[in-house]
């Protein structure tokens, strides 16, 4: 169909995107053909979903040009995106349970579509590309490769050009991805063109025969993934970054934090970790990729959830894998959350409220019950002074204080208990700059005080300006903890992508 | 098609704009049901409007029908609160007012006030122990207490017929349903003489008072205000959940079953068949009505208790019948939720776009 001259498919050039405080999208050129299979790959936060959002009309660009099939379009809408022959697969389903598969299937449609003809094309369309699908059972009876592809023949019923997936597989099982990509292999062969979007090094190299790497919202390159190993596609990902071996020298204290044997299912996910040592003075990070199970790792260390015995935790040498939080608090323990709002901060509370959360072990704002506000309200007052907390007043809500402003507030709040040992999960996640640099600064002023601290994140950067040692959690299992200086970038990328587990931590089965 | 859009900020003319119209809407389909009814519509409205506080005597009627409603709804907003559906307050209060009166054949029902205060407590725990089940029910196999509170209800208006048909019948009551009368020192002293304002109102009060003290001052009131609005929050604070659906429901039987201990030791006197008469269903409209805030739950039960005495009045003044009566107040409810909906909320046109339609037809 497409002779060889003719203008290829989509064409990006120089787009870009800025946020307040960040470059999501810097000058970001890029190319589909008919009936290619373009990987897009990218760390968390290197502008993938950025990027597809302005191709699905979600976002505008500030600057930079569209071009479809060789002419300029401004993508304005969703509906503009269909129109011209975009279709996208997003990561969570918008699916009706208690609806069947065809219901499901007609709600997407504009106008009324009659019944028999929906029948003939859904049969056509799961019939042509592999979908099995019954289209009369409730959507609430199937897997989610089952409902994906209940997603995929809704974005292929206007009959796209191009179709986009983001992190498809991450909620899939080997098989049922195998199955998708089959279909995938389908569509392209069809003529139609697709972007995948993923972090899984293995699975680009198998399906795409392009893939263009994203890295701090810049194309670092676009090469055939299939000609290059993995461990060089890691590092376009991750850059050639120093792994800085200047650390400043703390001394290393007794143990603080042991976990051994730890084996529990949190919410979706189980967490395995077999040997997790961190001593006092030291801080030690957990790399890995969104969505493998970190915010479960932390529920269990913070007693949240309860683990699969007393003794797979142990803080200050006591074994704490039964207890909640309040009494691994009262051993020098502090936790901080990922989510500010609603999980380490209530919202609708003032600063006063929210300085007593994680306070009501200390007898100082709270005796049987209690509360003394007067001595609270001081407490909240010391700690937005101390850590630069701009706010507007101490009762007014939590939920109108900046993010970076709320984060130096809930930071303050645990660092002013002075713990033994602090477990925190994505300690900077949505913060600017200033802010962030002053988290860090405070946690690692903490370790000088011979505090005992696990950072979870999925900023590397922040990890390896931060740690002394580094495991990877990746699909829940947690890998030893190594020295910063015995990591490469390539064993940290392939960690990450739990390409190279070592065998002792191997998955069974 | 029309939708709710919640509106951010109502102003506060239109929250006053919409109760007027809720009182006036009320008087406007009363009068239009009484005439409907052939009575002189005005009249009728003015003797259920004036009535209930036209005398000492029908202000304590209005006070001893709010108070147990108050009581009751106190009880339940905390729970409501924390998203613990405690809907079983009726069974609560009725074994409230079962385990006072056991406590009392058990010591042999003396003429001595020193047994009052125990009595009370007695029913207070059998309230507790009412709504314990559903709580164990509900931390132990997470059966909804929605359910499980509503469902013994009936379960206690059983017990309540057994007790007052066989095992405590009166010898001396010539068949009926009933039991002996508590002697008088097991009763609640009237504090103004002639009418039926009695100590049990004090009890009521103080019970306002705890309740929001308990709100504000304590840890259980934090851990009540982060289970309704920050979930997550509260597990953070070291609460969980299993212990709030406990306290929650442990407080909501408590109150009930005081509530019932407290009108069988005035109003009642004894038990019979008809102990409960809806006070625990009512309440739950209080507590929302009163947005289970404890100052708007006092305001709530006044109204409704209001409602009630004028009620009676008119069926006694004009012969209105009770069903009649009951619609009248039930449309004062109507009104007032109605109000407070559109207040809270504002009607939007959805125009009809073939995109929605379902195409199987």
């Amino acid at each position: 169909m497409t002779a060889p001259a003719a203008p290829p498919l989509l064409s990006l050039r120089n787009i870009s995107r800025r946020f307040p405080g960040v470059i999501a999208n810097d000058d970001i050129d890029l190319t589909v053909r008919s009936g290619d299979i373009l990987g897009l790959l990218g760390e968390n936060g290197a502008g993938k979903s950025t990027l597809m959002k302005i191709l699905a009309g979600l976002l505008v660009p500030d600057d930079g040009q569209i071009l479809w099939k060789g002419k300029p379009v401004a993508i304005r809408s969703p509906a503009v995106a269909r129109q011209i022959g975009i279709g996208m697969v997003h990561q969570h389903f918008a699916l009706f349970d208690g609806m069947t598969v065809a219901e499901n299937v007609a709600l997407s449609l504009p106008g009324a579509v009659p019944g028999r003809a929906l029948e003939a094309r859904l049969a056509a369309l799961t019939d042509a590309y592999g979908l099995s699908l019954d289209p009369g059972q409730p959507v609430f009876t199937l897997s989610a490769g089952e409902k994906q592809r209940i997603e995929i023949v809704r974005a292929l019923l206007p009959d796209p050009e191009l179709l986009i997936l983001d992190e498809p597989t991450s909620v899939l099982t080997p098989q049922e991805a195998e199955q998708l990509f089959a279909t995938l292999r389908r569509l392209a062969a069809d003529g139609r063109s697709i972007v995948f979007i993923s972090h899984k090094l293995d699975e680009v190299r198998r399906l795409c025969s392009t893939a263009t790497i994203l890295r701090g919202g810049r194309v670092v390159a676009t090469c055939d993934p299939r000609t290059h190993t993995a461990e060089e596609i890691a590092e376009l990902m991750l850059g050639s970054r120093p792994l800085s071996t200047r650390r400043s020298e703390r001394p290393r204290g007794d143990p603080l934090l042991s976990v051994a044997g730890l084996d529990a299912k949190s919410g979706d996910s189980r967490v395995r970790a077999d040997d997790l040592q961190v001593h006092g003075g030291e801080i030690v990070g957990i790399a890995g990729v969104a969505g493998n199970a970190q915010s479960a790792l932390y529920r269990l260390l913070s007693g949240e959830e309860l683990a699969n015995g007393a003794g797979t935790i142990a803080i200050c040498g006591r074994p704490v894998g039964r207890s909640r939080p309040n009494p691994r608090r009262r051993l020098g323990a502090a936790f901080l959350p990922e989510e500010r709002l609603g999980h380490s901060a209530a919202p609708d509370f003032g600063l006063t409220g929210n300085a007593l959360l994680s306070n009501l072990t200390t007898p100082a704002f709270q005796r049987r019950g209690w509360i003394f506000w007067p001595r609270l309200r001081r407490h909240a007052g010391h700690i937005a002074e101390s850590y630069d907390v701009r706010h507007g007043g101490l009762e007014r809500p939590a939920r109108s204080l900046s993010g970076g402003n709320l984060q130096k507030f809930v930071v303050g709040r645990e660092l002013t208990k002075a713990p033994r040992l602090l477990v925190v999960n994505q300690p900077t996640w949505g913060v600017d700059m200033g802010a962030a640099g002053r988290i860090r600064q405070a946690i690692q002023g903490l370790a000088q005080q011979q505090a005992a601290i696990v950072v979870i994140s999925q900023d590397l950067d922040e990890l390896l300006e931060l740690c002394d040692r580094l495991a990877v959690i990746h699909d829940g299992v947690l890998s030893p903890a190594r020295p910063v200086a015995e990591w490469t970038i390539d064993a940290l990328g392939l960690a990450m992508a739990g390409a190279d587990q070592p065998p002792a931590l191997k998955r069974a089965g | 098609m029309i939708r709710l859009v919640p509106r951010l900020h109502p102003p506060w003319w239109m929250q006053a704009f919409g109760s007027a119209a809720a009182v006036a809407l009320t008087l406007l389909f009363g009068a239009i049901l009484f005439a409907a009814l052939g009575q002189p519509p005005l009249e009728v409205l003015g003797v259920f409007l004036t009535r209930p506080l036209s005398s000492l005597i029908d202000i304590g009627d209005l006070l001893q029908k709010s108070g147990p409603l108050i009581l009751i709804a106190l009880g339940l907003s905390v729970g409501y609160r924390a998203n613990v559906w405690n809907i079983g307050a009726e069974g609560q209060f009725i074994l409230g007012a079962v385990g006072a009166m056991g406590f009392a054949l058990a010591v042999g029902n003396p003429d001595t006030g020193a047994l009052l205060v125990p009595m009370l407590v007695a029913g207070t725990l059998a309230g507790m122990m009412w709504a314990a089940v559903p709580a164990l029910l509900r931390t132990a196999f997470n059966a909804s207490e929605l359910l499980t509170s509503l469902m013994l209800v009936y379960v206690a208006q059983q017990l309540l017929y057994f007790v007052v048909h066989q095992a405590w019948k009166s010898p001396f009551a010539f068949g009926w349903p009933e039991t002996v009368a508590l002697s008088e020192g097991l009763t609640l002293p009237v504090l103004v003489s002639g009418t039926h304002i009695h100590a049990g109102l004090i009890i009521v009060l103080a019970a306002v008072v705890v309740v929001a003290v308990l709100m504000r001052q304590t840890t259980f009131g934090l851990r009540i205000q982060l289970a309704q609005s920050a979930p997550g929050a509260m597990r953070f604070a070291g609460f969980h959940h299993n212990q709030t659906v406990w306290l929650s429901l442990l407080l909501g039987g408590a109150m009930a079953g005081l509530a019932g201990a407290i009108e069988l030791a005035s109003t009642f006197g004894k038990l019979d068949d008809k102990v409960g008469l809806g006070y625990g269903f009512t309440a739950i409209i209080v507590a929302f009505l009163g947005r289970l805030h404890p100052v708007g739950i006092v305001a709530a039960g006044l109204a409704v208790g209001y409602t009630f005495v004028g009620g009676d009045w008119i069926k006694v003044s004009h012969g209105v019948n009770d069903a009649a009566a009951d619609v009248f107040q039930a449309s004062l409810l109507f009104f007032v939720l109605a109000s407070d909906l559109l207040t809270r909320y504002r009607i939007e046109r959805v125009v009809r776009r073939p995109a929605r339609e379902h195409p199987a037809e």
